[in-house]
């Protein structure tokens, strides 16, 4: 979510739990013997540390029962946020700034990228719906992109095979149109045959994603090519061609969603299963500790 | 604009209504690379198990001494019984037992009130050096507000640091009495222009104090040490407590005792009659009183005509340097000869010599003693003089151990500056804990990292041991429990 | 010439004879009027003469000749109907017309008539060898498919000869105003509607234009062997003697039922067929002539449940029904105890079975209005029906004997549960019923006729009996706020009586509406021996009071925004609007409310947007609520003025989801198990503010803070006027 002004009060907290956690670090490390997790007060750390981690864990759990009345998952977001974060300061007082051995070491590192990933998905959660927005006029849901794209291509198809019919002039919508004698207008076949070619060799298969490669990636090309059809075919077609180019415009601009798209929820790969690694060893260690 | 008509009706039913229920790519990856976290978190623990036993549990690296160990945590980590909520065998701690399996310490003392475990003090998993060192807060957590069990206390009980509480070193304190049976003044004998026998000399402190490992070397003032071991005069000893002291690191902690032998002999020769080069032996007065007897009479057997010559002309010319004797008896032949001779020696040594710098007791004789009367003391032990016992300390700071050999850079004058003008023997020459705050005022740390600029440490182990050893070194370790731990080579 | 005075006589010559007529008679007329024929094409002497066809030339002495069916008589004029010239000028004319005419055309085929062949073979175009060959080629020019979506005309676009006969048939004659002409030169033709196939349009099957029509453009299907039978393929066709043998039929024009044949067919039911299925799409109504059937809802009165405050454990995927028993919704006091249907009796909602018996008619709603089927009907017995097209039904309609007929049934069987199921008048006593069944007038209404106007004085009470009534006020400068929509069962009218007042809204007909009418006398009596039903009316009517008031004070607040009125969001009281800057499209807003309501979602995250908002495709809570007109059993409603409930009776025929302009009502295929055995039903659902819980479920779920249901005119409004203020939810 977006950082704005009615974060203040977890900011505040936030502020105030670091400051002073800092402070009683501060005075533990001055006079104690022993600076690290064993000590009462890096115990203490530990356990709040940890604490915040499974709040933050627990917010996965919280979207999975999205209607229970345990609180708004807006609080529930803003608790992950702010606590999430504050727990990587925590943890690193509950070590007292040591790495320890291999699974502490681990455990930090993991925290570490666990908590940078998160910072990132935060920023990213600040510009790319904005730019999402801007970018794509024709936004849908994500998911549901290839089944809309299948659908452009069969209206694009359907659009096509109107066009002999609007090269008879003056029909409108509704109208079923005899195409008896039309093909043997000599000039009228010549250019639905190349407008039907051109759209069988170059835009269909760009529109149902079988080439990659494509002028149509490109908007400037792909008025170029637009431009030509337009040249080409007579102006009572343009109705057509200007659909056409649309289709083509908004099949771009779902491309482009996807990306954003994938940008701006990919981070969750390497926060989430990060994160749940961090948990199961920051069991394990917790066990461990207390044993030995 | 827009040439394809879009409406919200059109819009919305182009989608399909349970497309949420079908699961995305995205969220099956997430699955997925949690599903594989948590394979590689699992197959990580349990190779770590399999193959490096509970080492991945460890906080940090081990000590060098313990590093011998290996992967043998089982070696300090025992399961303990009985901790609240714990059953047998969860709870790996370190006990004590486990500690004492190898090392063999004495407890701190009898009034301790409860005393910590050793892992509380020496901290493993740091990768220290040296895991005895141990940092000032074990000791000052106590020390810092002092109660003993069931009694007062008679330490300085509010001690946070050598810089902070720390007590003026009881020798030094008012109210020391000290007597070591000596009259010395070493600002006689370290000003400038002394005289001594061959002309001026310039007297300094290693001129008369070593450790003991230097004992053999040359001594400018004194006969050289045939041999390495120390002994006192008259054949005492040290006590057990006072040689291990100056065994301690390998004989150059402290200062050996200043014997007559190595110091003063060469200035005070105990000389007695000007007819003999011989000195009297630095020994029991009885001692004395035969060999100068032996030797007078031998020198009167040996030269009649000198006895007979000195009968004549009586009394004779006094020795050089050495003031007459006040006796106005005189001899008449050559055995009265021996006697007065003798009792004028003895008079010599017992109050010029031994006098000068043994306190006692010393008999005056009668200065008009005849002959027979002086023969009859001579015989009479009681007229020997009972000096009084010298004493002088090796250790001086009994709850402390001081290291001169660590010092070697300092010059003696730094710390012991009253020395070269002090008067009297019984004064405590040793520097009070003002002296020693001029360098050690910076924090020890152990385990840690370097010191702060232009200061030397002051942690409390450097000076003081917890463990009871009274001056002792630590036992070394027993091997039959290494041997068990299969750590050593079986035999 | 001199002006003639009006009306004055004049005398002309036509072929030589003198003749006398009355100023502004037409040349055609004034020969016909002498038995002089002259031909025409595009000229019915019912329709206003246009002149377009030339084939009524005639030779006036002028420079050119003139048509004669709209040139009028001139005193002196001499008119030559057959000269050497006007014969070779009609004959090129039949040549040029015959040219592109697919001759024989299928009038000609059947029954020989065909104007236009027949003039041109009597004007000896292109006679050779007993085949009309003409002189001009076929060309290629594109022509429409012939159109056979229509039931009972068909349309061969390919014989039309743009007479426009049909045209003014259908809007001088029948005022019907469906057909039209389109296009241009070659491609001129006539259109239905803004050119859909006929079956699809406005068309009421009155068959004027295919009387009018003078070649085989249009005609009776019938004719052409398609009709009601091929559906129906053991039914029989009845003459139209047969019919007039009926009493229902009698006073019915024989012709009208001779070129109708086909559009009514008799049909033998067996006991246990089903006739019609609930939520089917149909367009004939049903006369029962011997049997009986019951008439039933066969879907579960149940709805798709909502979220309780507490929820289970489970996450629920799969939907289940629960009836409403389980489920009970808050404000079912003022239930209707009834399900109205489109038959003469109502069902009773805890058992909603009925029985009808001969002479009576069921269908009428999706006949003349094409609303779907609002029941299931079941011969019980073995059971002839009469099914009929609309025409048909429409005829009947007007048809007194008929009429007679139809309102005898509804008052014994259903206007007592019609009145019984009006919360006020619960407490009537069957007496006065008895009396009141007597006392009523049933009153027919076409589409957008005004029942009640705002203002005027009252002077009865309305009880609907079918059809969709549409209760607005003038709001502003002219604005009209719908206040409800009224189906069967609903009544209005009576708090004009009740404060013996004006009216203070119009009520319009929607569709073709019958209402049921009591005066203002009979309802005082009522009120004065039933002070319970007064007090009840006083209560509802200060309600209506308060909701009126409070409706008035928003729209007052209201700023209508060009690009906002583009959308229609004007009209909306309640949008669910997604912050697209804070939206993460994670779809948790989809899952919840899915979760709140069984697995089914209510709002779907695409839409168009406005200003950086989508307008995500959930109810707005209208304040037109176009879902609502033509729900057969009345099933969507409007609670507490905001939240639109579709209730428990839902047959799933769709209309609401059709009317949706936005998308927001969708019709589920849900499972069902019950008796034992599973049956799939279809359900409408639409969002429902999510009432029984303090908040959305959706703004609940949102971790981004970007779901916000808000009322558009106090959110964008702000949103305008000052950019500081943060905009607030509903």
């Amino acid at each position: 979510m977006r950082i704005d002004r009615t974060h203040r009060p977890w900011l505040t907290a936030s502020c105030l739990i670091l400051g002073v956690s800092i402070a009683i670090y501060v005075a533990y490390a001055l006079r104690a013997p022993r600076v690290g997790g064993g000590t009462a007060v890096g115990l203490t750390f530990g356990i709040v540390g940890f604490g915040f981690m499974l709040f933050a864990a627990a917010l996965a759990v919280r979207k999975r029962f999205p209607i229970w009345r345990i609180g708004r998952a807006q609080t529930w977001m803003r608790g992950h946020l702010w606590l999430g974060s504050l727990a990587l300061p925590l943890i690193f007082l509950h070590a007292g700034f040591h790495f320890g051995g291999w699974l502490t070491s681990t455990l930090m590192v993991l925290l570490i990228i666990v908590v940078l990933s998160g910072l990132l998905g935060a920023c990213l959660q600040h510009v790319l719906p904005t730019k999402m927005m801007r970018d794509v006029q024709f936004e849908t849901i994500y998911d549901q992109i290839d089944h809309i794209r299948a659908g452009l291509v069969v209206e694009a198809r359907e659009r096509v095979q109107s066009i002999a019919e609007e090269m008879a002039p003056g029909r409108g919508a509704g109208a079923t149109v005899v195409l008896t004698y039309i093909g043997a207008i000599p000039e009228i076949n010549l250019e639905l045959r190349e407008f039907t070619e051109t759209f069988a060799a170059q835009i269909e298969p760009w529109l149902e994603n079988k080439t990659r490669q494509s002028p149509l990636n490109d908007r400037g090309q792909s008025e170029r090519l637009f431009e030509g059809l337009h040249r080409l075919m007579p102006e009572r077609a343009w109705k057509t061609v200007d659909a056409l180019e649309e289709i083509c415009e908004e099949k771009r601009q779902l491309d482009r969603q996807i990306v954003l798209h994938r940008i701006l929820h990919g981070w969750l790969l390497v926060h989430i299963p990060l994160s749940v690694g961090l948990l199961v060893l920051g069991f394990v260690h917790a066990v461990g500790s207390l044993r030995y | 604009m827009e040439i394809r008509k879009r409406t919200s009706k059109s819009v919305a039913g182009r989608h399909d209504l349970n497309y949420f229920k079908k699961g995305s790519p995205l969220r099956r990856w997430q699955g997925i690379l949690t599903l594989a976290a948590l394979a590689c978190i699992a197959l990580w623990l349990a190779g770590n198990a399999a193959w490096h036993g509970p080492t991945m549990l460890s906080s940090g690296p081990i000590s060098s001494s313990h590093a011998v160990f290996g992967e043998k945590c089982a070696a300090c980590h025992k399961p303990v019984a009985g901790n609240l909520f714990h059953r047998a065998g969860f709870r790996k701690e370190v006990p004590d037992s486990a500690c004492l399996a190898c090392h063999a310490v004495p407890a701190h003392h009898a009034n301790q009130q409860n005393p910590p475990n050793c892992s509380i003090c020496h901290v493993e998993h740091t990768g220290s050096m040296m895991l005895a060192h141990t940092a000032d807060s074990h000791c000052t957590a106590c020390h810092a507000n002092l109660r003993a069990v069931n009694a007062q206390t008679q330490f300085a009980s509010s001690i946070r640091s050598f810089i902070d509480g720390h007590p003026e070193f009881a020798p030094v304190r008012g109210g020391f009495a000290f007597d070591n049976g000596i009259r010395f003044a070493h600002a006689a004998h370290m000003k400038k222009g002394l005289l001594g026998p061959r002309g001026p000399v310039q007297m300094a402190c290693a001129d008369c104090h070593r450790p003991v490992a230097d004992q053999s070397t040359a001594w400018p003032y004194g006969a050289a040490m045939r041999t390495a071991a120390f002994t006192l005069t008259g054949g005492r000893t040290l006590n057990a407590a006072d040689v291990q002291m100056l065994d301690r690191d390998r004989g150059r902690a402290y200062q050996a005792p200043v014997t007559y032998a190595a110091g003063c002999q060469a200035c005070h020769a105990l000389k007695f009659d000007v007819h003999l080069t011989d000195e009297a032996p630095h020994a029991e007065p009885a001692e004395v009183r035969a060999f100068v007897a032996t030797k007078i009479r031998a020198f009167a057997a040996k030269h009649p005509d000198v006895v007979a010559a000195e009968l004549r002309h009586w009394p004779p010319e006094p020795m050089a340097r050495v003031p007459r004797a006040r006796l106005t008896a005189v001899p008449h032949n050559a055995a009265e000869w021996v006697t007065v001779r003798t009792a004028e020696a003895e008079q010599r040594l017992w109050h010029q010599s031994c006098g000068l710098c043994h306190e006692g007791q010393i008999p005056d004789i009668n200065a008009d003693a005849t002959v027979a009367e002086l023969a009859a003391a001579l015989g009479n032990p009681e007229t020997l003089p009972k000096l009084a016992p010298t004493h002088q300390p090796v250790r001086w700071l009994t709850h402390a151990v001081f290291d001169h050999a660590s010092h070697q850079a300092v010059a003696c004058a730094e710390c012991h500056s009253k020395a070269a003008a002090s008067q009297n023997a019984n004064e405590v020459l040793l520097p009070s804990i003002a002296t020693c705050r001029r360098c050690h005022n910076g924090e020890s740390h152990p385990q840690g990292p370097a010191l702060g600029y232009g200061h030397a440490e002051s942690g409390c182990f450097l000076c003081h041991e917890y463990h009871a050893w009274d001056g002792k070194e630590p036992q070394p370790v027993n091997g039959e429990t290494l041997r068990e731990l299969g750590v050593l080579l079986p035999r | 010439m001199s002006e003639p005075r009006h009306q004055e006589p004049l005398t002309l010559t036509i072929d030589g004879q003198s003749v006398t007529v009355p100023h502004g008679t037409t040349i055609f007329d004034a020969a016909r009027l002498n038995n002089i024929a002259i031909p025409t094409l595009c000229h019915q002497q019912n329709q206003t003469p246009v002149a377009v066809c030339r084939v009524c030339v005639v030779d006036c002495g002028e420079r050119a000749y003139q048509a004669a069916c709209i040139r009028e008589c001139e005193p002196g004029m001499k008119v030559e109907t057959s000269s050497p010239g006007v014969l070779s000028a009609r004959k090129t004319l039949y040549e040029l017309l015959m040219a592109d005419h697919p001759s024989p055309c299928k009038r000609q085929q059947n029954s020989g008539d065909c104007e236009l062949e027949s003039q041109a073979a009597r004007a000896g175009v292109g006679l050779t060898d007993g085949l009309l060959k003409p002189r001009y080629p076929q060309r290629s020019v594109p022509v429409m498919l012939p159109d056979e979506s229509s039931l009972s005309i068909a349309v061969d676009y390919a014989a039309c000869i743009l007479c426009d006969r049909c045209i003014r048939g259908c809007s001088e004659i029948r005022h019907n105003d469906v057909i039209a002409r389109q296009g241009k030169g070659y491609h001129a033709a006539i259109a239905f509607d803004d050119n859909r196939p006929m079956g699809n349009s406005s068309c009421v099957s009155c068959g004027e234009c295919m009387v009018s029509c003078p070649t085989g453009a249009l005609t009776n299907r019938r004719v052409v062997g398609q009709t009601l039978q091929t559906l129906h393929p053991d039914s029989e066709i009845p003459t139209p003697e047969e019919l007039l043998a009926m009493k229902v039929f009698q006073g019915v024009s024989g012709t009208f039922l001779e070129l109708n044949q086909g559009a009514v067919i008799r049909r033998r039911i067996p006991a246990g067929e089903n006739i019609v299925r609930e939520g089917e799409n149909g367009s004939t109504a049903f006369y029962l002539l011997e049997g009986t059937v019951d008439v039933f809802i066969s879907v579960p009165r149940a709805h798709v449940a909502s979220a309780e405050q507490k929820c289970g454990l489970v996450g629920r995927i799969a939907s289940r029904l629960r009836s409403k028993k389980e489920h009970a919704r808050e404000e079912d006091a003022s239930d209707r105890k009834f399900i109205p249907i489109d038959a003469p009796v109502d069902l009773p909602y805890d058992n909603p079975v009925a029985t009808l018996g001969p002479g009576e008619l069921f269908g009428e709603m999706t006949c003349m209005s094409l609303y779907p089927r609002s029941a299931t009907v079941r011969a019980q017995t073995d059971c002839v029906v009469l099914e009929m097209l609309r025409n048909v039904l429409d005829v009947l309609q007007k048809n007194k004997n008929f009429r007679a007929e139809l309102e005898r049934n509804y008052r014994q069987r259903a206007l007592r549960t019609h009145l019984l199921s009006v919360p006020v008048f619960a407490d009537l006593d069957d007496e006065f019923i008895a009396e009141m069944q007597e006392r009523v007038e049933l009153l027919r209404f076409a589409p957008g006729q005004v029942i009640t106007e705002e203002g005027a004085a009252a002077d009865a009470f309305y009880l609907v009996r079918i059809g969709f009534v549409k209760v607005s006020q003038k709001h502003g400068d002219g604005d009209d706020l719908v206040v409800a929509y009224l189906s069967r069962g609903g009544y209005f009218g009576e708090m004009g009586l009740l404060t013996g007042g004006r009216r203070n809204a119009t009520c319009t007909a929607l569709d073709h509406v019958e209402v049921v009418r009591i005066a203002a006398d009979d309802f005082q009596r009522m009120l004065l021996r039933f002070p319970e039903v007064r007090r009840k009316l006083e209560e509802v009517a200060g309600q209506r009071a308060a909701e009126n008031l409070a409706r008035r004070q928003r729209l007052d607040r209201s700023q209508p925004l060009d690009h906002y009125l583009a959308q229609g969001l004007v009209d909306a009281q309640s949008l669910l609007v997604l912050d697209l800057e804070k939206c993460t499209r994670c779809d948790q807003c989809v899952r919840a409310c899915a979760d709140a309501h069984d697995g089914v979602t209510r709002l779907l995250r695409d839409g168009l947007r406005f200003d950086h908002y989508l307008v995500a495709t959930s109810c707005r809570q209208c304040r037109d609520p176009r879902c609502m007109v033509g729900c057969p059993v009345g099933s969507i409603r409007r609670r507490n003025s905001l939240e639109v409930v579709i209730e428990d009776w839902c047959v799933g025929c769709g209309l609401c989801a059709t009317n949706c302009p936005y998308g927001n009502i969708n019709v589920q295929e849900l499972v069902n198990e019950a008796a034992g055995y599973t049956t799939k039903v279809r359900k409408a659902t639409s969002c429902d503010l999510c009432h029984n819980l303090p908040e959305p479920s959706c703004v609940y779920a949102c971790p981004h803070d970007a779901a916000h249901r808000v009322q558009p005119d106090v959110f964008f409004a702000d949103l305008l006027r000052s950019q500081d203020e943060k905009p607030h939810a509903h």
